[in-house]
């Protein structure tokens, strides 16, 4: 006999099988969600805050190929993030290119080569060294774009124009406000899913278990043959490269970039921040973490005013000390737990297999 | 030629006195990695506040008293008070969040300590404002020293002799002291601490307070030289993590040679390349750990 609550819990908690096929249908449907949002949602402040979701939620999720696949943390990303932003925009100012399709090739090369370059010397550590040398670096970045004001405006900063995509201005033809929320939003729309699946391809290959086996036990990956340092920088690469298209969306939409805005510390602290609040365990996990992250702020703002730093620490701590896992595996633990609570309910056990997670 | 030699003078006093803050500020950092395994960023906010409070208590202090006394009182007063107000945050913080961060695992515990210093940075902040404090009475007080042609700034002098008391004062402990040689230890073998029936707590209080008084310290002269305000905590935390890293973990004679090509590379830096000179420091530090991670004093080494 078969208790129409078993049923539920089954999905809930144990029938990962069952799970994984709703799960495509709830990223379809998430897909779908987002396109109608411009013609939805009329307020074009929260049209804003989804650009910025998705951008962050991208830069989050690459974040996240080094911290929960690799165990490596970076303090460091606004170094990818900035720095392709920076690219486009001199390029934008200097070279005179104006179209998104050309601009976004160079803004990624900018972060994989910066990638390659900080990888290559940090990966000779782990832990705490990598951490702090990333951010150290990302900050000379930050040191050299202020200084050289007469090329990258110095503090002030840079405006960033808008650009033509597929050659066709559509600022021209339809007024700012339909471009950002119409054409600019999709092409947001657009590169952010097709990265998001290249870089779920990437983790889902030998490339991402040899990542995984790394994190899990690095000198017994060395002492089978893997390469370890090697693929971290690779990890770097492949981390600080998707970080970079984020930070290429962002230029376009913030339309001015200044090294407090992109370079700064403080951006990479969000990023981080962002991955670990929505959960380092499970792909997408940063990406829910984006979004609860920049509607918090959103709010938090309104009521705690300047002090949204506070907040934030806060709310790192309290992940850190009490749901290691993140808001989502937080959620769906205790979720489980409640359940348990209930009578009749004879679940199959968690499985706790990271393989599992998305 | 006596130009030059003045100006080269200033200069090199500039260093020194650079090196000295940087030193206190990066020493304690080193030591509370090595002997306790824990890499804490908020430790330059324990700089950053120890400045914060120096400055607010020079402007209660000075004046009451005059002359030179009142120049000694004022200093010792500040000297004492401060490191232990420091020393007792630290305590409260260290039994309320940063003893359970210590039980996990690297990252969490620099996620967490990175957490730590947003909300004091905010709290500062929301105690302070955003504006640049300055300890301006207390500097004049110590007024400036004729050397020759040209004069030298008082406070750097006394910055430079208070690094050159703490050097003296860790080389008697780790040498003489009973703490001092159970620090030694600990960074070697972090279980003989309680197998050796030392309390293990006590020690643990002994390097927070010694680990946060230097630190305090630091910041105490950074804002008799400088002045303090938000925004230079980064700076701070990347200053402290260079010392720990060009001088190797827990070296003592290591952070003191990193904190001297600091503070020349700085102050020649600011003199001659203007604005690229933290730039410099971290391309030393990068350059560091290519060649010789263990830094200039080896890991572990006293």
């Amino acid at each position: 006999m078969s208790y129409p609550l078993d049923d539920l819990v089954a999905t809930i908690s144990g029938d990962y099988a069952r799970i994984r096929r709703l799960r495509w249908v709830g990223v379809a449907l998430l897909i779908a969600l987002l396109f109608a949002v411009p013609y939805v949602i009329q307020n074009f402040t929260w049209i804003d805050i989804t650009m910025s979701i998705l951008i962050f939620a991208l830069a989050a999720v690459a974040f996240n190929v080094l911290l929960g696949y690799t165990g490596l943390l970076s303090f460091g990303h606004a170094a990818f993030f900035g720095g392709a932003a920076y690219a486009v925009a001199l390029a934008m100012k200097y070279a005179g290119i104006t179209e998104f399709f050309l601009l976004m090739p160079i803004g990624i090369l900018a972060a994989t080569v910066l990638s390659v370059v900080i990888g290559w010397i940090s990966v000779r550590h782990t832990g705490t060294y990598y951490a702090l040398l990333m951010l150290a670096l990302a900050q000379m970045l930050f040191v050299v774009a202020n200084q050289l004001s007469s090329i990258t405006g110095g503090s002030t900063g840079i405006r960033v124009a808008n650009p033509t995509v597929l050659g066709v201005d559509f600022v021209e033809q339809l007024g700012y406000l339909d471009y950002l929320s119409g054409i600019y939003y999709y092409l947001i729309v657009f590169i952010v899913v097709v990265s998001l699946v290249l870089l779920w391809a990437l983790m889902k290959s030998s490339f991402g278990l040899t990542l995984r086996a790394i994190r899990e036990d690095a000198q017994r990956a060395q002492s089978v043959g893997i390469p370890v340092k090697r693929f971290r920088w690779y990890a770097t690469i492949v981390s600080g490269s998707f970080t970079g298209i984020a930070g290429v969306l962002f230029a376009f939409k913030a339309g001015h970039i200044t090294p407090a805005s992109a370079l700064y510390w403080l951006v990479s602290g969000e990023i981080a921040i962002m991955a670990i609040l929505g959960g380092i365990g499970a792909f997408l996990g940063p990406a829910a973490g984006a979004f609860i992250f920049l509607v918090i702020e959103k709010y938090a703002t309104e009521f705690v005013g300047g002090y949204w730093m506070f907040v934030q620490g806060i709310l790192l701590l309290a992940v850190v000390l009490y749901f290691q896992e993140g808001v989502i595996a937080g959620l769906k633990r205790t979720l489980t737990r409640a359940l348990d609570l209930l009578p009749m309910t004879d679940r199959a056990p968690e499985s706790t297999d990271m393989e599992e997670n998305k | 030629m006596a130009n030059i030699l003045s100006s080269q003078l200033s200069l090199v006093i500039s260093a020194l006195n650079f090196a000295a803050i940087v030193f206190l500020l990066g020493y304690g950092l080193s030591l509370l990695f090595n002997s306790l395994n824990f890499m804490n960023l908020a430790h330059a906010s324990f700089f950053s506040i120890g400045a914060y409070l120096t400055a607010a208590l020079g402007l209660l202090l000075v004046g009451s008293l005059s002359g030179l006394p009142g120049v000694v009182v004022t200093l010792v007063a500040v000297l004492l008070v401060v490191p232990v107000a420091i020393t007792l945050l630290s305590f409260v913080l260290k039994e309320t969040v940063l003893d359970r961060l210590n039980e996990l695992d690297e990252p969490s515990q620099l996620l967490g300590t990175f957490a730590v210093l947003f909300i004091l940075e905010d709290s500062v902040r929301y105690v302070w404002g955003t504006g640049t404090i300055r300890a301006e009475m207390l500097s004049n007080m110590l007024g400036s020293i004729p050397i020759g042609a040209t004069s030298v700034s008082g406070t750097m002098v006394f910055s430079i002799v208070i690094g050159v008391v703490a050097v003296g004062a860790l080389s008697v402990m780790f040498s003489r002291s009973k703490i001092g040689k159970i620090i030694s230890a600990l960074s070697e073998n972090p279980e003989i601490v309680s197998v050796a029936g030392i309390n293990a707590r006590f020690v643990h209080f002994q390097i927070y307070a010694i680990s946060t008084t230097l630190a305090a310290v630091g910041g105490l002269l950074w804002v008799m030289n400088f002045g303090i305000t938000i925004g230079l905590t980064l700076q701070f935390v990347l200053l402290a993590f260079a010392v720990m890293v060009i001088g190797g973990v827990g070296s003592l004679r290591g952070a003191i040679i990193a904190a001297l090509m600091i503070g020349f590379i700085r102050t020649y830096g600011v003199r001659y390349l203007g604005g690229f000179e933290m730039a410099i420091v971290f391309l030393i530090m990068a350059v560091v750990i290519i060649i010789k991670p263990t830094g200039i004093g080896g890991a572990q080494a006293q």
